[in-house]
C-alpha cells in the first residue's frame, strides 16, 4: 500500500454537466492559513463559488472536504465537512459528518472533492484513485438512505457513499446527505446534490495509508488524547448515555424546548433522557469510525434495532412538538434518516405549523396524505394511494408520520413544509414564533436560560446552530460560566467560535473539546470557583490560560508543519471571518443577526426570573472584538490582518 | 351544569401537614377519648412509623389502649374479630387506623361491632344498616390513594363464609384524617405510583359520573391537578415531605369526591379484576382509567374535556381545540401512564399485571355485577365490559 | 291577645298514595309475570337465594311492594312484608310519586338520593337492571329512554309479553 504523509493537496474537481473531472492542488500557504476540513474547504469555496449564485441552480458548488487528522487513527478522527450554498438559508452552509466516506476519500488520495454543474440525467458518481465514472442514477432514484448506499456501494469494505434520500432528490430545503448512518445534516446539502441530479457518490478507497510525519510526536499526542478522553466526565457520560444524555442538565437549567420553545422544562423529560434510554432500549455502541468518545448508539425501538434518536431529534421532534413516547421519536427519526431530513429544521417547521394552525394563520384543513402506502406495499403494483386527512397538534404524535412522509414525498402542504419555517411565516405571518435565525431553524437549547448561547445563535455564520458556539457547555453543563448575564459573553463566544472553526478544519470531532480543554493540568486543577469567576470577570485571562495545545500538536505532528495555539486560533478565526465575509457578499449584515422575538421579548412560560436574551447589550460588544463595523460587516482591516483576500482568485 | 338535587356530605376534621401527628392527643381529648386503640399492620411498623407515632403522645398525658400491628393485606373478619376482643379487654374508648385501606377498613369494622356490641358483622353489612353513633375514628393514612380516610365505605372478607361484605353508612365516616407527610415518605415508588393512580380514578370518575355535583367537582379538579403535578416527584424522589404531603392531600380530595358522588366502570372493572386475578387496585385503576374513559366517551365528552385542565395545565388546556379536549384529556394520562411505567414499572395492560386471558370473561361477569356501575353514565352490559377488558389486556 | 302556639297536625297526601299503591301493584304483578317469561330477568335472578325477598317502601310507613323469590320467579307479595333481605326506600311520598309515576329513572334517583338502598349492593345492582327491563316492557320507549341509560331492545317477545301484561298479565299475575 502506498503512503501519504499527512495530508494529499490533490483536489479532485468532478463537473456534472461536462461529465468531466480534473485535479488541482491546494496550495501549501492554503493548508497552513486554512489547516484543511471546514477551512480549506471554504477557500476552496471562495475562490469558485460566486456571490448570488442560485443554491439550486446550476452554478452551485459542493465542496467535501476529509481532515487533516481523518485517516490518521487520531482519537475521534472518521469526520469530514461538506461546504456550500444552502437553499434554506441562502448563505453559506457547512456541516459536519462522521460516516466512512470521508476516510474513503482520503485514502483515495484526495484532500478534497469539488462537484460542479448539474447532471442532465440522474446520476451516481464513483470514483476511486485512479479514475472517475458517471453511472446511471436512474434505478436508485426514490430508493431511501439505506437502500440507496447497499445498491451504489456494493463492496462495503473498500467503497463508501454519499447519498441522498427522497427528500433531497425532491429539493426539501432541510434534507441532508448520508454516509453510513451518519449524516451531514444541516443546511438543505441534499437538496444541493438533487438538484444537480446527483443521486450518490461513492469513493473507493484503502488505496493509500496515511501516515504521520512526525510518527514519535503524533503518537505521544494521541496517547495524552485517548487519556484526556477516558477521564473526562462530560465525555464519559456522553459515551455511556449519548448525546441524549444533555435532556437531564437542559430540563434542569429549565431551557427545554417544548411546545416551540413556549416551556423551558416538563416533568416528563426525564423519558427522553439518555439514562432512561439506556435503561429500556438495549442500547449499544454504534459510531463515527474511529472514535473514542462513543456517543453513538443503536438500540431496541419498536421491536427492532434501529438508531437511538440523538439529543437534537428528542428535543425538536419530541419535547418541542410535546411528545415524551421514545418510540413514537424513534420512528419519526426513521422517517427523517431514511427520506435524508435533518430532524432540527423538520421538528422546528413542524412546531411552528401546530403553532400557526393554533393561532389560525395555517387552516387544519390543508393537512391531507397519501395514505394506504404500508397496506400496497406488500403487493407491490397497486400504487393506488388515497388520501387521508391529518392533523398537527401539541402534544399529540398522531400525524406527525404523515407530515414527514408527506415533506419528503413533496406531497401537499408537506411541498410547502418542506421550505421550513421562514418560508413559511413569511407566506402566513407568524414571523415572531418562527424559531430560526437566517432561515436555520434553532437547536434544542433555549437561549433563554443561557445568554450566551443567544449571542452564539444570532451571530453564527449558518443560522441558529449550536456548534458554532457551543457555549451552553460552559453555561450549562459545566457550569463554568454564570448563564444568565450578558457578561464575558461576547468574549466567551468569539474565543469558542474561533476554536471550533480550527476544529473543525482540523475535522476532528466538536465533542473533544470538553477533554481536551477541561483535562490539561490548569483546568483540571485550579478550584472551581476560581475558574468561574475568572470567566465571568476576567475572560480574556481565563481564555489565555486555556490549554487547547492538542489540536495543533495533532496538526502539527501530522503535516510537519509548525503550528502553535496562537496560531490555531488564528487560522480558526480566519475561517470564521472568511464565511461571514462570503455571507456579507450575499447580503447578510446586522439586520440578519437576530433572535426570534420569542426569545428576546417573551419569557418562558412559567420561569419566575423573567428572562430574556438581552441581545442587545452583547451584539455591539462582540462586533467590535470581532473587528466588524457597527453594520456587522467585517472591515478591509480585519481582513489584512487575517491574510483574507477581499476579491477571490477565481479559479474557473 | 347543577343536578336538580345533590346531597354533599363531610363531616371529617382534616389534619394536615408538618408534625400533624403531634395535634392528635389533644384532639381525641376534644372528643372525649382517652385511652384510642391503634391498629396498624406488619409494613407500617417495619418502616419505624409506629414509634414516630408513640413518640407523638410522649409528655401528651393519655394513653395508647393497645397498638394491634397484625393486619393483614386484606381485611378480614376473623381479625375485626380479635381486634374487638382486645379494645374490649384493654377498655379503649376510640380507634386510631395507622395504615393503608386493609387497615382502614378492619378499623371501620371494629368500630361497627364495638359500637353495636356484636360479634357478627354480617347482619350490618350493605347500605345504610347502622343506627348507633360511632365511637371516635382517626384515620392516618400511610398510603395516598384509597381516600379511606373520608369514605362512607369498608370491604371486610368472611373468609369462612367465602362471602365479601360491604359496608356503607355515613356513621362510618371517621371523624378526624390526619395527613402527616411522614407517614408517607416511606411508600415504595411502585406503591406510590399504584396508591396515586387509584386517587386519580377516584377523582377523574368521580367528575363524570351521574352523581356528580358542583361540590365533589372542586374536589375531584384540585385533586387532579394535584396529583399531575407531584406524582412524577413522588414517585422518583419520595423522600420530598412537601410532595408527599401533597399527595396526600390530593387523595383525600379525591377521597371526598368520590365518597359524594361515587364511581364508574372503572371502578366496576377493578373490582372485579381485584376478586378475581388478585391485581392491587391501584394497578387495576391505572390500566382501566383510559379505557373506562374512552368507553364512556359518547355520554360525557364535555365532562372528559374539562378534565383536561388539571390534566395538562392551563397553557395546554386554552391552546387545544374544544372539539379534542376529550382526547387530549386521555392521551394526557395515557402519557402520565407511560412515564409511570418507566421509572417504577407500573402495569399498563392486563398482561403485564399478570392476567391471562381466559379470565377476561369472568371478570366481565363480576363486573356488571358490582354497585359503582349504577352510577356509571353509559350503561354497561356483559359485552361492553369484556370489549373493554380485551382492550386493556395488551 | 296572646297568641297561642299549637302543634301543627300535618296533612295526609292521600291522591299521591294511592296513585303510589297502584303503580306498585302494577309493578308488582308486571315483575311476578315478567319474571316468569323474561328470559333475561330469570337469569338475572337465578343466583339469588330461595326465599329471598325484597321490598320496596315509602318512608316512613307508606306503601311497599314485597316480592320474593320463589322457583326461580319473583313471587308478589303485595304490602304483606315487614322487612326483607333487600329493601329500597324512597325518602318520602315525594320522591316515590316522581319516579312511579314515572317521571325520573332509577339511576337519577340514586343519584340525588331520593332512593336509598339497605342491604346487599350486589343484589340490588342486579335488581336495578331487571327494574329496566320490566319498565321498558310496561311504558314505550319514548318514556323509558328518557328514564334509563340504555333502553333494553324490545324484541318481539317482550312486545308479546306487553300485550299479554296489559290484557291478562297484571290481572292474573302470570
Amino acid at each position: 500500500m502506498e503512503e501519504i504523509k499527512g495530508y494529499s493537496n490533490r483536489i479532485l474537481e468532478i463537473n456534472l454537466t461536462e461529465k468531466s473531472w480534473s485535479v488541482s492542488e491546494a496550495s501549501i500557504k492554503d493548508r497552513e492559513m486554512f489547516i484543511g476540513g471546514k477551512g480549506l474547504g471554504m477557500k476552496l469555496l471562495y475562490d469558485r463559488l460566486k456571490p448570488g449564485t442560485d443554491p439550486l441552480g446550476e452554478d452551485n458548488i459542493l465542496v467535501i472536504m476529509p481532515g487533516v487528522v481523518t485517516g490518521t487513527g487520531a482519537p475521534c478522527s472518521g469526520r469530514f465537512e461538506a461546504i456550500s450554498k444552502s437553499p434554506l438559508t441562502g448563505i453559506i452552509a457547512t456541516a459536519s459528518c462522521g460516516g466512512p466516506f470521508g476516510i474513503h476519500l482520503k485514502t483515495a488520495g484526495y484532500g478534497g472533492l469539488v462537484i460542479k454543474g448539474k447532471s442532465k440525467e440522474k446520476c451516481v458518481v464513483w470514483f476511486d484513485h485512479k479514475t472517475v465514472e458517471f453511472r446511471d442514477g436512474s434505478d436508485v432514484w426514490g430508493l431511501d438512505t439505506v437502500e440507496t448506499q447497499e445498491k451504489i456501494s456494493a463492496d462495503s469494505k473498500k467503497e463508501a457513499s454519499l447519498v441522498i434520500g427522497p427528500a433531497g432528490e425532491n429539493l426539501v430545503r432541510f434534507s441532508n446527505i448520508a454516509s453510513g448512518h451518519r449524516f451531514l445534516g444541516r443546511g438543505g446539502l441534499g437538496a444541493v446534490m438533487g438538484a444537480k441530479n446527483l443521486k450518490g457518490v461513492v469513493a473507493r478507497g484503502k488505496h493509500y495509508k496515511i501516515v504521520p510525519a512526525n510518527p514519535e510526536k503524533f503518537e505521544k499526542v494521541k496517547k495524552k488524547a485517548s487519556l484526556f478522553i477516558k477521564r473526562e466526565a462530560v465525555t464519559l457520560s456522553m459515551g455511556k448515555f449519548g448525546t441524549a444524555t444533555n435532556v437531564k442538565f437542559v430540563n434542569r437549567a429549565k431551557m427545554l424546548p417544548v411546545w416551540n420553545y413556549f416551556f423551558g422544562e416538563h416533568d416528563q423529560a426525564f423519558r427522553i433522557s439518555g439514562e432512561m434510554i439506556r435503561e429500556k432500549h438495549e442500547t449499544k455502541v454504534s459510531t463515527c469510525k474511529p472514535c473514542s468518545i462513543m456517543c453513538g448508539h443503536r438500540g431496541k425501538f419498536n421491536g427492532k434495532e434501529t438508531a437511538v434518536p440523538e439529543y437534537e431529534t428528542l428535543t425538536l421532534l419530541g419535547s418541542n412538538l410535546g411528545i415524551f413516547d421514545r418510540e413514537a421519536i424513534s420512528r419519526f427519526n426513521d422517517i427523517c434518516n431514511r427520506a435524508g431530513m435533518d430532524t432540527i429544521s423538520a421538528g422546528g417547521t413542524l412546531a411552528w405549523v401546530m403553532e400557526a394552525v393554533e393561532k389560525g394563520l395555517v387552516s387544519p384543513d390543508v393537512f391531507v396524505s397519501s395514505a394506504g402506502e404500508n397496506d400496497s406495499s406488500e403487493q407491490q403494483g397497486s400504487k393506488e394511494r388515497s388520501s387521508k386527512p391529518y392533523s398537527l397538534m401539541f402534544g399529540s404524535p398522531d400525524g406527525v408520520e404523515d407530515a414527514l412522509e408527506s415533506i419528503a414525498r413533496c406531497e401537499g402542504f408537506g411541498k410547502e413544509m418542506g421550505l421550513g419555517s421562514r418560508a413559511l411565516s413569511q407566506k402566513y405571518g407568524g414571523r415572531d414564533f418562527a424559531i430560526q435565525v437566517k432561515g436555520l431553524e434553532m437547536a434544542g437549547y433555549d437561549p433563554r436560560g443561557a445568554y450566551g448561547l443567544g449571542l452564539a445563535y444570532a451571530v453564527a455564520n449558518r443560522g441558529a446552530c449550536h456548534l458554532s458556539a457551543s457555549i451552553m457547555s460552559f453555561e450549562v453543563f459545566l457550569g463554568l460560566l454564570k448563564p444568565d448575564t450578558a457578561r464575558a459573553k461576547p468574549q466567551m463566544v468569539k474565543f469558542v467560535e474561533d476554536l471550533t472553526c480550527g476544529v473543525n478544519a482540523l475535522q476532528t470531532c466538536q465533542f473533544t473539546m470538553y477533554a481536551y480543554t477541561l483535562e490539561p493540568f490548569l483546568t483540571k486543577y485550579t478550584p472551581g470557583f476560581i475558574l468561574k469567576n475568572l470567566m465571568l470577570w476576567l475572560p480574556e485571562i481565563a481564555l489565555a490560560l486555556l490549554d487547547f495545545s492538542i489540536y495543533p500538536d495533532f496538526f502539527s505532528s501530522i503535516t510537519g508543519i509548525k503550528m502553535s495555539s496562537a496560531d490555531f486560533l488564528k487560522a480558526g478565526e480566519r475561517i470564521h471571518v472568511l464565511e461571514r465575509y462570503m455571507n456579507t457578499r450575499e447580503g447578510i449584515s446586522s439586520r440578519d443577526d437576530i433572535l426570534p422575538d420569542r426569545m428576546i421579548m417573551e419569557t418562558i412560560s412559567g420561569d419566575e426570573k423573567k428572562r430574556v436574551v438581552p441581545l442587545d447589550k452583547m451584539i455591539g460588544k462582540y462586533y467590535k472584538l470581532r473587528g466588524y463595523n457597527s453594520d456587522g460587516i467585517p472591515v478591509s482591516r480585519l481582513l489584512d490582518k487575517l491574510k483574507i483576500p477581499s476579491e477571490p482568485c477565481f479559479t474557473n | 351544569m347543577l343536578p336538580s338535587y345533590y346531597e354533599f356530605h363531610n363531616p371529617v376534621k382534616i389534619m394536615s401537614g408538618h408534625k400533624a401527628l403531634d395535634n392528635l392527643p389533644s384532639e381525641l381529648e376534644m372528643l372525649g377519648a382517652k385511652c384510642p386503640m391503634v391498629i396498624t399492620d406488619k409494613g407500617v411498623a417495619g418502616a419505624g412509623l409506629v414509634k414516630i407515632f408513640t413518640q407523638s403522645f410522649d409528655s401528651s398525658g393519655m394513653t395508647i389502649g393497645a397498638i394491634f400491628d397484625d393486619v393483614p393485606p386484606d381485611s378480614s373478619s376473623e381479625v375485626v374479630e380479635k381486634i374487638t376482643a382486645i379494645f374490649r379487654k384493654n377498655g379503649c374508648d376510640s380507634l386510631i387506623a395507622l395504615g393503608g385501606g386493609s387497615v382502614i377498613d378492619t378499623a371501620k369494622g371494629v368500630n361497627i361491632l364495638v359500637t353495636e356490641n356484636s360479634d357478627d358483622l354480617l347482619q350490618f353489612s350493605g347500605a345504610e344498616m347502622l343506627k348507633k353513633k360511632m365511637k371516635p375514628l382517626v384515620v392516618i393514612p400511610t398510603t395516598s390513594g384509597t381516600g379511606s380516610e373520608v369514605t362512607v365505605v369498608a370491604v371486610i372478607s368472611d373468609i369462612k363464609r367465602n362471602l365479601k361484605m360491604a359496608f356503607s353508612s355515613t356513621r362510618l365516616l371517621p371523624d378526624i384524617a390526619l395527613l402527616d407527610p411522614r407517614m408517607t415518605l416511606t411508600l415504595p415508588p411502585k406503591m406510590t405510583a399504584a396508591t396515586a393512580m387509584d386517587a386519580m380514578s377516584h377523582a377523574v370518575e368521580s367528575f363524570i359520573n351521574l352523581q356528580k355535583n358542583p361540590m365533589s367537582d372542586a374536589y375531584a379538579l384540585a385533586a387532579i391537578e394535584m396529583i399531575r403535578k407531584n406524582v412524577i416527584n413522588a414517585v422518583s424522589d419520595g423522600n420530598d415531605a412537601k410532595v408527599r404531603l401533597a399527595m396526600a392531600n390530593a387523595s383525600t380530595m379525591a377521597g371526598i369526591a368520590f365518597s359524594n358522588s361515587m364511581v364508574g366502570v372503572v371502578h366496576s372493572l377493578g373490582h372485579a379484576a381485584g376478586g378475581i386475578c388478585h391485581i392491587p387496585h391501584g394497578v387495576a385503576m391505572n390500566i382501566f382509567l383510559p379505557f373506562g374513559l374512552e368507553y364512556n366517551m359518547s355520554k360525557c365528552r364535555d365532562n372528559i374535556g374539562r378534565l383536561l385542565l388539571p390534566m395538562a395545565g392551563a397553557d395546554v388546556y386554552a391552546r387545544t381545540p374544544e372539539s379534542r379536549r376529550a382526547e387530549q384529556m386521555i392521551h394526557y394520562l395515557r402519557e402520565l401512564r407511560k412515564a409511570l411505567n418507566d421509572l417504577c414499572g407500573l402495569p399498563i395492560n392486563l398482561k403485564q399485571a399478570g392476567v391471562t386471558e381466559d379470565k377476561l370473561p369472568q371478570i366481565a361477569k363480576a363486573a356488571i355485577n358490582d354497585p359503582s356501575i349504577i352510577m356509571n353514565p353509559r350503561e354497561m352490559d356483559e359485552n361492553d365490559a369484556l370489549e373493554i377488558l380485551k382492550k386493556a389486556f395488551a | 291577645m296572646e297568641v297561642q302556639y299549637r302543634p301543627i297536625v300535618p296533612g295526609v297526601k292521600r291522591l299521591k298514595l294511592t296513585v303510589i299503591q297502584i303503580v306498585f301493584l302494577v309493578l308488582g304483578r308486571a315483575f311476578q309475570c315478567a319474571s316468569q317469561h323474561d328470559e333475561e330477568i330469570r337469569k338475572e335472578i337465578e343466583p339469588w337465594p330461595e326465599g329471598f325477598t325484597l321490598m320496596m317502601k315509602v318512608m316512613p310507613d307508606g306503601p311497599s311492594m314485597g316480592l320474593e323469590k320463589k322457583d326461580n320467579m319473583l313471587l308478589f307479595r303485595g304490602s304483606q312484608l315487614k322487612s326483607a333481605n333487600l329493601e329500597i326506600y324512597f325518602r318520602n311520598v315525594e320522591s316515590a310519586f316522581m319516579i312511579m309515576t314515572p317521571q325520573m329513572g332509577s339511576p337519577q334517583a340514586f343519584a340525588e338520593k331520593r332512593m336509598s338502598i339497605k342491604g346487599d349492593l350486589g343484589i340490588a345492582t342486579v335488581f336495578t337492571r331487571t327494574l329496566v327491563i320490566v319498565m321498558a316492557t310496561l311504558y314505550p320507549e319514548i318514556i323509558v329512554k328518557k328514564l334509563v341509560k340504555r333502553v333494553p331492545p324490545l324484541t318481539l317477545k317482550r312486545a308479546g309479553l306487553r300485550v299479554w301484561l296489559y290484557t291478562f298479565g297484571i290481572l292474573l299475575g302470570r
